[in-house]
C-alpha cells in the first residue's frame, strides 16, 4: 500500500510537471501571437469550477461520486495547479485595473487562505491528538461545564472540612475565570504552555500553606486544570481548523461572481484578437 | 482522564449540521430539545412528565441526570423549569451566512462600480500606453461595446465584434492601407509573391525549437486577412508599455525560415547589399572618389552630400547647390550655359512640299508658305506641335495616315492622293492651331493640353508647361505668346482673316489657288456661305488695335523705342538667323552702325545688348531662321523642361500616348536642350495604372509615411569612432575603363536595377558583430518593420470624425507594393 508521503510525492510531482507544461506551452504560444490569455482564462474557469465543486461534493454526501478523499486529493492539486494558470494567465505582472485588481486579489485570498488551510489541516490533528483524548467540538461546552463544576465541589469541600480560605480564595482569584470559557486561545496555537505551568505552580505553591488533607484537593484541581488546558488547546486547534474556511469559501464564491465579470467585459472587449 | 462519554445513556445526540443551537451550549448547559428551525427556544422544563394510573412520572433521561427526586407536580408539570435562551447560530449556519453575506456585498459591489460613473475606470484593465493616453476617458474610441450600456455588452459578449470592426477603430486614426488585416499590411497578391520568393531560399540546418512548436500549435496568421491590430498591440499595459515591441520568435511562427538569432541562421544579405539599384542621380561614385576630388583637392567627406534624415536613419542627398553646384556650376555641363545652350523648338512652321499641294489643287492660304521652313533636324513638325494637334481626333487620323504612308510634309512626291490631302488638312490644323492659341487668353492651349493629356491639370502646372511659372518674371517678348504672334504676323499675316474661313468652310482645301474673293463664294460644306473676310469678330481680337497694344508694349520694355514703329521690333529681332540656330554655337552677328546717327547707333547697341542679355537667360525667343518659337533653358531645374518631362514620362493608359511619348524621347535625349536626363536618371515603372517612365529630380529622400521591409539608422552608429568613415562599411570599388564603361551603360537604359555598384556589398558578419542579444540587440524589429507600405501620420483624436472609416469605400490610403524602387540614394537600402 502506498504511504501518504509517497501518494504526496507522487501527486505534487504530477501537479507541478502538469503546471511546467502549461508555462511551457504558454510560452511557446505567446511566440506564435496566439492570445493564450484566452486559452488559461478557460482553463482557470474550469479549474476554479472544479475546485469548488469540492464544496458541493461535500454537502452532496448522499452522491457515491468518489470519496471525500480522492476530492480532496483533486482540490489540492487542482489548487496548485491553478496557481501556475494564473500566473500565465497575468502574463507575469501584477494586473493594474480595477476589476482584475480585485479578481486577482479575490484568487490570492482563496489561494493563500486554502494553502493556510491546507498547512492547519496537515497539522493540527496530529497535534491535537497529542494532548490527551480528541474531543468532539460540539461536546467541548458541555465537558468544560463538567470540568468547573467538579473544581467548584472541591473548593468548597476545602472550606466545609477545616475551615480554611486557601484553597476557595484560589479558586475565586485564579480558577474561576479559568474554568469559565476557551481560555488562552493564541497561546495554544502557538503551542504555548506557559500559562498553564503558571497556574500549576501557583497551585503548587500552595501546598505548603494547608494541611495534609487539602494537599489532595490541590492535587485534584490541578488535574482539573490541566484536563481544562487541554480542552482549550483542543478547542484553539478546532476554532483553526474551522476558521480557515470562513475565508476561503467566501472569497471563492465572491471569486467566481467577479469572474464572470470578467469573461464578459474581456469578450465584449476583446479587440478583435480572440 | 477520559473526559467524554459515548454510551447512549451518557453522552448527548449531537446535530452539529442544524442551523441553530442552544443559547447555553457555549456554557455547557445545552437543553435536550434544541431551537426550532426559525431559531426559537423551544424547551420549558427539563422533561414532559407522564401520567401512569393516578399518578404523574417524571420522564427526565439518565443522560440529564435520571428522575428527578421531586417528580412532577400536581398538575402534571415538571418541577424543573428551564430558564428560556437566546439560540445562537452553529458554526456551519454562521459560515453560510458569512458566504451568502459576502456574495451579497461582491455583488453589491460591483454594481455600484458597474453602474456608476467609475464603470470605465473600473473595467479598464490598465492604464494605456503614453501615445494613447488622452483616450483614456473614452473607451468609445477603440471599443464598439463600450456606448452600448450594459445589455449592449452582454450581447457584445456573446457575439464580440468582427476584428475587422475593432481594428477599424484603429485605422481612424492609422492608416495603413486597404490590406491593414494582412500579414506586413500588404496585398495578398504581394504577399504571395514575396512567399514564393522567400521559399526559394535554402533553408537552415536547425530551426529554434520554440519557433517550430509555434508554428505546429498556432493558427497559421500567415493565411488569415483579418489579423486584429490588438493581436501584437496589447494595449492596456502601462503608460510605458511600448506598444511595438515584439517577441522576434512571433515572427517565425509564420515565416517558414526559422533561424536562432541574428547572428545564428539569418539569411545572409543578398549579394548586393546593400545596393539594390542604380543611383537616382547617374553619379559614379568610384570615379569621384578616386579620380576627380583628387584632381580638385576635394577636402570633403561623404557627408558633404550625404546627411542623414530628420530621423537619423536614411542619407540623403543634399540638394544641387551643395552637392554638384561647388564643381559643376562654372561648366558647361548643366542648362543655363546661356546662348551656347541648346534651344528646343516648341511651335513652328514646317517644311512642306507646296509644289505637291499645288498639284493637287490644294490651296493653304494667300500668304506665302515659307518654301524652307523648318529644314533643321526637327524635320517637320516639333513633338509639341504634334501634341497639341493630336487632340484634335480628325487632325489625329491625319496625322496617323501620314505616319502609316510614310509620307513627309517635306516631301510628297511619292505620296498618294489621300496623303497629300492629309497633309493639306494638317497645314491648316497649323495655322488653325496657331490662330486659336493667339486669339484667346489660353483657354485653347489649356483645352488641347487637357485633351491631349487626358487629365486637369492645376494652374500651376499649366504655367510650368508653357515655361511661364509663377515665381520667374519675364519680360513679354520672352513669352510664347509674344514670339508666336511674332511668327504670325511675320509669315502667316493672312491668318486671321483665313482661318474663320477655313473653320467655316474646310472644302476650302480644293479650292487651289483661286482668289480669295472666289474661293469665299465657294460653298461650305454643310452647304453655308463662306463668311467674308473682313468678318467683325475678327477684326475684334487681331483688329489693328490689338496689335498696337502688343507692340505698345514692346514699346515700354525697351524705352527708347518707344517711338519706334511697330516694323522696328521686327529689325531688332530679325537678324539672329546665325544666332538662334540649332546649333546654339554661332556667334551673333553685330548690328550695323549708322554714323550719320550716332545717338541713335549708340541706342541701337544698347538695345542690342539687352537683346542678348535677356536671350542669354533664357527662355522663349523666335528662332527666324527655323520659323519656329523655341524655348532655352533658364538654368538648372528648369520649370518648362521638368514639367513636360513629369507630365509625357507617364501617360495615363487610357489615352492614345504616342504623342506624348514623342516630346519625352525629345526631351529625353542625351543631348536635348537642358541635358536634364544625362544626370537625373529615368525609370521605368509599371504600377498597374501606368506604364512608362519616371524621371528621378532627386536622390533617395524618406517619404512621408513610407515603410520599407528593412530599416537602417545611420545616425546612431556615428556615434562610434570607427563608422564615421562611411567607407568602413561602404568600400568604394576601384574603376578601371571597362567599370565606367558598364557603369555608364547603366543610365542608357531605363532598368533602375540593371547598374554596376560603385560600392562592394556588405555582409552580415559586418553587423553580427554588435549585434547580439547582450550587445546593440538583435530582434527582428531592429532592423526590419512589420507594417510595410505608405501610411498616413496618425491623426489625433480631434480630426476622428473627418476621416471615414475603412470598409465605406472611402480609404484614404492603400497598401503600396514594395519593390525595388523604394531603395535610398547611392544605392543604398534602406
Amino acid at each position: 500500500m502506498m504511504t501518504f508521503a509517497r501518494r504526496r510525492l507522487r501527486n505534487l510531482t504530477l501537479a507541478l510537471i502538469g503546471g511546467l507544461l502549461i508555462l511551457a506551452s504558454d510560452w511557446i504560444a505567446r511566440g506564435a501571437l496566439m492570445q493564450t490569455a484566452y486559452i488559461s482564462g478557460w482553463a482557470m474557469l474550469v479549474l476554479m469550477l472544479l475546485l469548488a465543486a469540492y464544496n458541493v461534493r461535500k454537502k452532496l454526501s448522499v452522491i457515491p461520486l468518489f470519496s471525500s478523499s480522492a476530492w480532496l486529493q483533486v482540490h489540492v492539486y487542482a489548487g496548485v495547479v491553478s496557481v501556475m494558470v494564473f500566473v500565465v494567465h497575468i502574463g507575469y505582472v501584477m494586473p493594474n485595473g480595477g476589476l482584475e485588481i480585485l479578481l486577482g486579489a479575490l484568487y490570492v485570498g482563496v489561494a493563500a487562505s486554502g494553502l493556510v488551510g491546507l498547512v492547519l489541516t496537515r497539522t493540527l490533528p496530529p497535534r491535537i491528538n497529542s494532548r490527551g483524548e480528541n474531543v468532539i467540538f460540539e461536546r467541548i461546552g458541555p465537558i468544560r461545564r463538567q470540568l468547573r463544576e467538579r473544581a467548584e465541589v472541591l473548593a468548597l469541600e476545602s472550606v466545609n472540612a477545616g475551615n480554611v480560605t486557601a484553597i476557595s480564595q484560589l479558586y475565586q482569584d485564579r480558577l474561576l475565570r479559568f474554568f469559565a470559557g476557551p481560555q488562552n486561545l493564541w497561546s495554544h496555537l502557538g503551542q504555548s504552555t506557559r500559562r498553564r505551568q503558571a497556574l500549576l505552580d501557583e497551585i503548587d505553591a500552595l501546598r505548603r500553606y494547608v494541611k495534609e488533607s487539602d494537599r489532595e484537593s490541590l492535587t485534584q484541581i490541578a488535574e482539573l486544570v490541566c484536563l481544562k488546558d487541554d480542552l482549550d488547546y483542543r478547542h484553539a486547534c478546532q476554532c483553526a481548523l474551522k476558521g480557515w474556511l470562513f475565508v476561503h469559501i467566501p472569497l471563492t464564491y465572491g471569486l467566481l461572481m467577479v469572474m464572470v465579470v470578467h469573461i464578459v467585459v474581456v469578450y465584449a472587449f476583446s479587440g478583435g484578437a480572440r | 482522564m477520559t473526559v467524554q462519554n459515548f454510551e447512549h445513556d451518557r453522552s448527548a445526540y449531537d446535530r452539529p449540521n442544524q442551523k441553530w443551537i442552544c443559547g447555553w451550549a457555549a456554557d455547557g448547559g445545552e437543553c435536550r430539545l434544541g431551537p426550532d428551525v426559525q431559531g426559537r427556544c423551544r424547551t420549558t422544563h427539563e422533561c414532559q412528565p407522564v401520567r401512569k394510573g393516578d399518578r404523574w412520572m417524571c420522564t427526565r433521561p439518565t443522560i440529564a441526570g435520571g428522575r428527578c427526586e421531586a417528580g412532577p407536580l400536581p398538575d402534571g408539570t415538571c418541577c424543573r423549569a428551564i430558564l428560556k435562551c437566546q439560540p445562537v447560530r452553529s458554526v456551519r449556519s454562521n459560515r453560510g451566512a458569512m458566504v451568502s453575506g459576502f456574495a451579497v456585498l461582491t455583488i453589491g459591489f460591483l454594481a455600484v462600480l458597474i453602474g456608476g460613473p467609475w464603470r470605465g475606470a473600473f473595467v479598464s484593465p490598465g492604464q494605456l500606453s503614453t501615445t494613447h493616453a488622452q483616450l483614456e476617458n473614452d473607451c468609445s474610441r477603440c471599443h464598439s461595446a463600450a456606448d452600448a450600456g450594459l445589455v449592449g455588452v452582454l450581447q457584445a459578449s456573446l457575439q464580440p465584434p468582427a476584428a475587422t470592426t475593432e481594428s477599424g477603430n484603429c485605422l481612424q486614426c492609422h492608416s495603413i492601407g486597404a490590406s491593414y488585416g494582412s500579414p506586413h499590411s500588404l496585398p495578398r497578391p504581394a504577399l504571395d509573391v514575396l512567399v514564393q520568393k522567400a521559399h526559394g531560399r535554402e533553408q537552415p540546418l536547425s530551426m529554434p525549437l520554440r519557433a517550430s512548436l509555434g508554428a505546429a500549435v498556432a493558427p497559421n496568421l500567415a493565411r488569415s486577412d483579418e489579423i486584429a491590430c490588438a493581436v501584437c498591440h496589447a494595449e492596456h499595459q502601462g503608460r510605458l508599455f511600448d506598444l511595438k515591441r515584439m517577441d522576434s520568435m512571433s515572427c517565425q511562427s509564420c515565416h517558414q525560415q526559422k533561424f536562432h538569432s541574428f547572428s545564428r541562421g539569418h539569411p545572409q544579405f543578398s549579394a548586393e547589399y546593400p545596393t539594390t539599384r542604380r543611383t537616382r542621380i547617374a553619379f559614379n561614385h568610384s570615379t569621384h572618389y578616386s579620380l576627380h576630388f583628387q584632381d580638385e583637392g576635394w577636402a570633403g567627406d561623404c557627408l558633404s552630400c550625404h546627411q542623414p534624415d530628420s530621423n537619423g536613419a536614411r542619407m540623403v542627398l543634399g540638394g544641387f547647390e551643395t552637392s554638384c553646384g561647388s564643381c559643376h556650376h562654372h561648366r558647361r555641363q548643366i542648362a543655363g550655359a546661356g546662348l551656347s545652350e541648346p534651344s528646343v523648338l516648341v511651335l513652328g512652321l514646317p517644311a512642306v512640299d507646296i509644289e505637291a499641294l499645288d498639284a493637287h489643287g490644294l490651296w493653304i492660304g494667300d500668304a506665302p508658305w515659307p518654301a524652307d521652313a523648318n529644314l533643321g533636324d526637327e524635320m517637320a513638325l516639333s513633338p509639341f506641335m504634334r501634341l497639341l494637334l493630336w487632340s484634335e481626333p480628325a487632325v489625329a487620323r491625319d496625322l496617323t495616315l501620314l505616319d502609316e504612308t510614310n509620307a513627309s510634309l517635306l516631301d510628297l512626291s511619292d505620296a498618294d492622293d489621300r496623303a497629300i490631302e492629309a497633309a493639306g488638312r494638317l497645314v491648316w490644323a497649323i495655322k488653325l492651331l496657331i490662330h486659336d492659341l493667339l486669339t484667346d487668353d489660353g483657354a485653347a492651349l489649356t483645352q488641347r493640353l487637357i485633351a491631349a493629356l487626358g487629365s486637369d491639370m492645376t494652374d500651376a502646372q499649366l504655367a510650368a508647361l508653357i515655361g511661364e511659372p509663377a515665381d520667374i518674371s519675364y519680360g513679354d517678348h520672352q513669352t510664347w505668346r509674344h514670339n508666336l504672334r511674332r511668327l504670325q504676323e511675320t509669315w502667316l499675316s493672312d491668318l486671321p482673316d483665313e482661318a474663320p474661313q477655313y473653320r467655316a468652310n474646310p472644302d476650302l482645301l480644293y479650292s487651289g489657288r483661286l482668289p480669295l474673293a472666289q474661293a469665299a463664294d465657294l460653298p461650305s460644306s454643310d452647304g453655308t456661305a463662306t463668311p467674308a473676310q473682313d468678318e467683325p469678330a475678327d477684326d475684334d481680337l487681331l483688329g489693328e488695335d490689338e496689335g498696337d497694344d502688343l507692340l505698345s508694349n514692346e514699346d515700354e520694355l525697351f524705352g527708347d523705342e518707344g517711338d519706334e514703329e511697330s516694323g522696328q521690333e521686327d529689325d531688332l529681332l530679325g537678324d539672329d538667323d546665325d544666332l538662334l540656330g540649332d546649333s546654339g554655337q554661332d556667334v551673333p552677328d553685330q548690328p550695323t552702325e549708322d554714323p550719320a546717327q550716332p545717338e541713335a547707333a549708340e541706342a541701337q547697341r544698347q538695345l542690342e545688348a539687352l537683346r542678348l542679355s535677356l536671350l542669354e537667360s533664357g527662355g522663349w525667343f523666335l528662332d527666324e531662321a527655323n520659323f519656329a518659337v523655341r524655348y532655352r533653358p533658364i538654368g538648372h531645374a528648369d520649370p518648362f523642361l521638368r514639367a513636360w518631362l513629369d507630365l509625357t514620362s507617364s501617360p495615363p493608359s487610357s489615352i492614345d500616348a504616342s504623342a506624348m511619348h514623342a516630346v519625352f524621347d525629345t526631351l529625353r535625349r542625351d543631348k536635348a536642350p537642358g541635358r536634364c536626363v544625362r544626370c537625373h536618371s529615368v525609370d521605368a515603372i509599371d504600377d498597374g495604372q501606368s506604364a512608362g517612365f519616371r524621371v528621378n529630380w532627386h536622390g533617395a529622400r524618406p517619404a512621408l509615411g513610407q515603410r520599407p521591409f528593412t530599416t537602417f539608422a545611420h545616425r546612431p552608429h556615428f556615434n562610434f569612432q570607427q563608422f564615421r568613415d562611411c567607407t568602413a562599411c561602404h568600400s568604394i570599388r576601384t574603376i578601371d575603363s571597362t567599370a565606367v564603361q558598364d557603369w555608364k551603360r547603366t543610365y542608357g537604359g531605363a532598368n533602375a536595377g540593371s547598374y554596376a555598384a560603385s560600392f562592394d556589398s556588405m555582409s552580415l558578419a559586418q553587423c553580427a558583430g554588435c549585434h547580439t542579444p547582450s550587445g546593440a540587440g538583435d530582434g527582428c524589429l531592429t532592423c526590419h518593420n512589420y507594417h510595410v507600405g505608405s501610411f498616413a501620420q496618425p491623426l489625433t483624436p480631434p480630426y476622428r470624425g473627418a476621416i471615414a472609416r475603412v470598409g465605406d469605400g472611402s480609404k484614404r490610403s492603400s497598401g503600396r507594393p514594395i519593390n525595388g524602387s523604394d531603395a535610398m540614394d547611392g544605392g543604398m537600402k534602406p
